[in-house]
């Protein structure tokens, strides 16, 4: 597949499609962001604590050149505008005792709609909604146990809603706590004594990152999520999502269900050139419950470049970026996770192309201790044959006592 | 492409494409975009004008713009407001019925604003219909 081609292609239809064909971003999508940016942040989080070590940092914006692409639809008719979507996260944990870690995250987005496009200072128009959560918290791992324990503090901020929005809270706090224990995690946030949502999930597939198989059976065991929402006098609700790796680790299926109303809500599928997931390709298919039968449904693309992802349609940008869709929607980001120095996307299975051979010695090293071969370098007296000093004579070198 | 390089060179690398799309979003399209419109009105016709406002879809609410009074033959003050995009504005005429008797005439239009300064003129054609034009 030639990348060049298609970000050319990719390239022409972003100016090809009209930004009249855009659909506005509604009033309703822009109340309820608060509650979409904190559960994304700890899902995010839930992903970026499988391991419990190593770091994450995340940096990301969207770029949406016309005012046309994401118009408002107000009760008064369509405002031209921005909506925007900035987001930061850095995640670190450091080895405090022999298999002990303590780790720090924290996670920033800041999202909304404006009259003007903007990096630090919005426009604060009378129709603007700027909103921003704060995601920060302590994680402790114990490695021999896989066990990771963390928990902390979301703040949900109001800079600026119009007179067109419902009224909100302008500093909302949310505590939130999250336990792994090898594959399986559960989490939960809650607003003083009171539930809002929890997550438990079991990531049941082996990823050589963390120590598991990097082919065989094992990776082909599902990660299944089990997210329930408080939604106060409406009725809870509970999302369950399934993700399936179909290919090799690089193709992967994704499917969620909405109960209690036993619902379709979106479906994926993912191809990753390479399972470190720096590079992917998308399309998704989202019901959209305005409509219904077949109508209801979204379909829609995404091509993730590392640095770029351009999505059209896709049903992360409708679910994140306040229902926009029938335009192209760029966005600038970098992300990138760590873990025993080797680098690779979040969520991913396995480490970059470069790095992979060195991550499956790794494991095999950690799987067997004997592998039946003469190390000459190992001081270990339990090598099958000796060397006989007889006649050698040795010399003392510089890094003496060998290098591992 | 990460990992080759210096420290040094790969934190330049960085600060360079921030730089760069630093200067892809924001700041750029105020250059040629407004992002509110500034609206001065003249009342061509034989009636006043009492007010200019924009009205909801549903005619439910209505946010004032013109809040002056515009009498027969004389230009408002200019207001600048946050209404760039599409919307339905209502005029609100004072006009005198055949016994002379004071009645309030409302007009509505949809209309397209792109924001910066707008000069309306409201006039009447031979007939009588009263039109909007924009110089």
């Amino acid at each position: 597949m030639n990348l060049r081609n298609i970000l050319k292609t990719f390239a022409c239809l972003l100016l090809l499609s009209g930004p009249a064909l855009a659909d506005a971003v509604s009033v309703d999508a822009l109340a309820s962001g608060g509650a979409t940016m904190r559960d994304n942040q700890l899902r995010e989080i839930r992903d970026v604590l499988r391991g419990g070590r190593g770091g994450y940092v995340d940096l990301g914006f969207n770029y949406i050149p016309a005012v046309t692409q994401t118009p408002l639809k107000s009760e008064y008719g369509e405002h031209d505008g921005f909506a925007f979507r900035h987001h930061m996260a850095g995640f670190a944990a450091g080895e405090v005792k022999k298999n002990n870690y303590l780790g720090f995250l924290f996670w920033l987005e800041r999202s909304g709609w404006d009259g003007e496009d903007f990096l630090l200072f919005p426009r604060y128009s009378d129709f603007s909604a700027v909103r921003s959560v704060t995601t920060w918290g302590l994680s402790y791992t114990f490695a021999p146990m896989d066990l990771t324990v963390a928990g902390g503090m979301q703040h949900q901020n109001v800079e600026r809603v119009g007179d067109i929005y419902p009224d909100e809270n302008d500093s909302l706090l949310y505590s939130w706590a999250h336990l792994r224990w090898g594959h399986t995690s559960v989490q939960g946030s809650f607003h003083r004594s009171d539930w809002r949502s929890l997550r438990i999930s079991m990531d049941l597939e082996s990823r050589a990152v963390y120590g598991g198989r990097s082919s065989g059976i094992s990776t082909y065991l599902p990660n299944i999520e089990v997210a329930l929402y408080n939604g106060g006098d409406a009725g809870d609700s509970v999302r369950v999502s399934w993700e399936q790796n179909l290919i090799a680790q690089r193709l992967y299926g994704e499917v969620s269900f909405d109960f209690p109303s036993r619902e379709f809500h979106s479906a994926a599928l993912k191809y990753y050139p390479d399972p470190s997931r720096m590079i992917g390709f998308e399309a998704t298919c989202l019901r959209r419950n305005v409509r219904s039968g077949a109508a209801d449904l979204l379909w829609g693309g995404a091509v993730d470049l590392l640095f770029l992802r351009l999505a059209y349609n896709s049903s992360y940008e409708y679910e994140h970026l306040y229902r926009a869709k029938g335009t192209f929607i760029a966005e600038f980001k970098f992300s990138l996770a760590t873990i025993d120095d080797f680098l690779f996307a979040r969520g991913a299975p396995k480490s970059a192309p470069m790095e992979t051979m060195k991550l499956e010695k790794k494991n095999k090293d950690n799987w067997k201790k004997d592998d039946g071969k003469i190390h000459l370098d190992q001081a270990t007296g339990s090598a099958p044959k000796t060397l006989d000093a007889t006649g050698i004579r040795f010399e003392k070198s510089g890094n003496a006592g060998g290098d591992k | 492409m990460i990992r080759s390089g210096s420290f040094a060179g790969r934190i330049a690398a960085l600060l360079v494409m921030l730089l760069m799309t630093l200067g892809l979003t924001g700041c750029l399209s105020h250059w040629f975009l407004d992002s509110s419109t500034r609206l001065q009105v003249e009342n061509r016709t034989k009636f006043d004008v009492v007010s200019i406002d924009i009205i909801s879809e549903d005619h439910t609410s209505i946010k004032p713009w013109i809040k002056d009074t515009v009498r027969s033959g004389e230009k408002s003050r200019v207001y600048e407001e946050d209404w760039v995009g599409s919307f339905q504005a209502r005029f609100v005429f004072l006009a005198s019925d055949s016994v002379k008797r004071n009645v309030v005439k409302e007009y509505r239009a949809d209309m397209d604003f792109d924001g910066g300064s707008l000069y309306m003129v409201l006039y009447e054609d031979k007939d009588g219909a009263i039109h909007y034009e924009f110089r």
